[in-house]
């Protein structure tokens, strides 16, 4: 058989500071698999982590780039995007992934997040979306879903949430993926996947809050929200979740359906997840090579002559 | 040889002279002729510049770049160094060599915006949180601008801090006529490098370490958060108290070094003139026309205060004169050293520049 499947051990020691931890997370807390498929996903790819820099906000989720192993940047609320956009114009060579939360991402950020998207600079930015801001003590997010009972809307939000997925879209990202905690061989997929674009790949991982989001709405236990994220998705965050139902997104030829990917990638545990969602574009190219030294120099002495 | 130009065509050569080969800003007047010039002159050197979405993300990206081993300029106006603040914080704390240009213009908010003005003089000083020391080089012309935007990169590279190039929106936007040979190529400033040892070291508090680039070999960590000298979030009170010190220190302890003015000292003189930027021409005319014999100084480096230097220069003098295009800021700087000699201020926030005139009537 050509697809034969490739088996690769990893130690995950090796990819994290292992005298940082344990984390500052909650037992529990969905963080700590998205770190581990992050890592997982480097290693798949081979990546030499003297080489890939972890760019992060502020929040729980930007606590992250304290404990992996690579270069990492804990920057300024929001405004990670605008960092990893800086080092990777000055090292295009380098793979830059961006972790944030989905205030950092959404609310404070959300200008530079859309314009990182639009301007298509090669990264790979990973939203968790604990539909909170967890680290500030469970204040309403962008996707707080209607209903929603956080420490500032204590009669439940009427806000609409936002939909991660249509903004990447509509800002040109040419790559979108969305898994759960709860779905973690798709998660790490995902992440594999997008470390393959050339361009700007937007993923968006459903993380539980259950010490803080979860307390205020009924799911007590990291189990409750995760099982939540399976079956009765309406409490975590019906505007993202429902959506998610239909597995198969279409924007060009050369998409493909979540299945697809992880028969051809050789990935056969976790066959339960049907509520991903995973498309690219075709023919996307980084365009932070455009700004790139010689590049650009070329062009203008072509327009100057 | 001549040349007609302005202070922001010189500022990028000054930049370029330096080794400048990163930069983003957001359009604004009357800084956008850095921006554009930038955006058309960077590229052919082999260096990148960038128009950010705003000034947020064009000083995060400077950063992201300076990191990652880049020579990093921005530029922008007093509305736009207010987005800055947060991450002027962070290029602080971060240790990161930044030129940080203020091309001021008048008033709060959007104020004047092709109205000169020093109204950003203490701002600049104080524009993010924790009170930190900034260094900031005021221009007096546009062949000054050249020489202070070589020697502010030279400065961000000796103390891996950023470094504000305070100038005005007519130093920057009016053209005048200067000698080609203002031009003088200047070695690019010395950049140390290591990639073993620790990235951060606090002590002895005044030294400063060696850059450790990302993509330079190791992985190289950092954090905006108080952190040990391998950049590690802690919250043991001697180690974050060490990191606070050095981050003071490394400038407070080397204010000679830094500091930069022209003393013009005259026999007999009992009152001196103190000015910066684009009030020095009026200054040197005000000595110039002047009966009695007047003393001036000019400072170029506002930031940290030569306290030393404008100590010397105030022996046998009994009253001071502060022009300003505020409403004294820097004044209060000379009036705390001045002990009990009198010190006025010449004012204007009418959009006008102050005349050797006005300056001479208060010097009577
Ligand atoms: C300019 C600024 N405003 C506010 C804060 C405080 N703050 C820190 S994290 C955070 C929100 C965190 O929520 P999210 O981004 O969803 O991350 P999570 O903690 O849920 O992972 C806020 C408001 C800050 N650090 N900086
Ligand atoms: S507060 Fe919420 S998001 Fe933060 S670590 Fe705890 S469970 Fe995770
Ligand atoms: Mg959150």
């Amino acid at each position: 058989m050509s697809n034969a499947t490739v088996q690769i051990s990893i130690t995950l020691r090796d990819y994290l500071r292992a005298d940082r931890l344990p984390t500052t997370w909650c037992a529990g807390c969905g963080l700590g698999i998205i770190m581990n498929a992050i890592v997982q996903a480097v290693a798949y790819r081979r990546l030499d982590m003297d080489k890939v820099s972890m760019v992060s906000g502020i929040g729980c989720t930007g606590r992250m780039s304290g404990y992996v192993d690579c270069n990492t940047v804990h920057t300024t609320h929001g405004r990670a995007p605008a960092f990893a956009t800086g080092i990777k114009l000055a090292r295009p060579e380098m793979t830059v992934i961006t972790v944030m939360g989905d205030g950092d991402a959404m609310s404070i950020g959300g200008n530079h997040l859309v314009h990182a998207m639009r301007r298509n600079i090669g990264m790979v930015a990973i939203v968790v979306n604990n539909n909170v801001y967890g680290l500030t003590g469970g204040q309403s997010s962008p996707t707080t879903p209607v209903g929603g009972v956080s420490t500032t809307t204590t009669a439940g939000s009427f806000e609409r949430p936002m939909d991660l997925e249509a903004l990447a879209r509509t800002a040109g990202a040419p790559f979108f993926a969305r898994a759960t905690v709860n779905h973690t061989a798709s998660l790490t997929m995902s992440i594999e996947k997008a470390l393959t674009v050339d361009g700007f790949a937007l993923v968006e991982v459903i993380s539980n809050c259950h010490v803080i989001y979860g307390r205020m709405n009924g799911m007590p236990e990291a189990s409750d929200m995760i099982a939540a994220m399976d079956g009765d998705t309406w409490r975590t965050n019906p505007a993202l979740l429902k959506r998610a139902d239909q597995s198969i997104r279409v924007t060009a030829a050369g998409v493909e359906t979540a299945q697809e990917l992880r028969r051809r990638e050789g990935v056969s545990q976790d066959e339960r997840s049907g509520r991903g969602v995973i498309w690219t574009s075709s023919g996307s190219i980084d365009l932070s090579h455009r700004y790139q030294r010689e590049m650009t120099a070329r062009q203008h002495d072509e327009v100057a002559t | 040889m001549r040349e007609y130009i302005d202070g922001a065509t010189a500022i990028v050569r000054g930049a370029l002279a330096a080794g400048c080969d990163f930069f983003a800003g957001y359009p604004i007047t009357p800084a956008s002729g850095i921006l554009m010039a930038m955006m058309r002159d960077l590229p052919r050197t082999g260096g990148v510049a960038i128009q950010g979405e705003d000034e947020i993300a064009s000083i995060g990206m400077c950063i992201g770049a300076a990191m990652a081993g880049s020579r990093a300029m921005t530029a922008t106006s007093g509305p736009g160094i207010s987005l800055y603040s947060e991450n002027i914080g962070l290029a602080i704390m971060g240790e990161v060599p930044l030129v940080i240009v203020d091309v001021q213009r008048l008033g709060p908010a959007t104020g004047g915006a092709t109205t000169v003005s020093q109204g950003d003089v203490q701002f600049v000083r104080w524009g993010t949180a924790g009170g930190y020391p900034i260094i900031a080089l005021c221009p007096t012309d546009v062949a000054d601008c050249y020489r202070l935007t070589v020697r502010a990169f030279e400065l961000a590279e000796r103390f891996r801090c950023p470094v504000f190039l305070l100038t005005d929106k007519e130093v920057v936007m009016t053209p005048a006529t200067v000698a080609a040979d203002a031009f003088v190529p200047l070695p690019v400033p010395e950049r140390t490098t290591a990639d073993t040892g620790l990235p951060y070291e606090f002590v002895p508090a005044g030294d400063v370490p060696a850059l450790h680039l990302i993509g330079d070999g190791a992985a190289v960590r950092f954090t905006g958060s108080t952190h040990d000298e391998g950049a590690f979030i802690t919250k043991h009170g001697p180690t974050i108290e060490a990191l606070n010190r050095h981050l003071a220190a490394k400038v407070d302890d080397h204010v000679a070094e830094i500091t930069m003015m022209d003393h013009i000292a005259q026999a007999g003189a009992a009152t001196l003139i103190v000015g910066y930027g684009v009030t020095a021409g009026a200054v040197a005319s005000a000595v110039e026309l002047s009966d009695s014999p007047l003393a001036a100084l000019i400072v170029r480096s506002v930031w940290p205060v030569p306290e030393e230097a404008i100590r010397d220069a105030l022996a046998g003098i009994d009253r001071v004169v502060v022009p300003e295009l505020n409403l004294g800021l820097y004044r209060r700087e000379i009036e705390r050293l001045a002990g009990d000699r009198e010190v006025v201020g010449v004012n204007r926030i009418d959009g006008d520049l102050i005349s050797p005139q006005q300056i001479l009537e208060a010097t009577a």
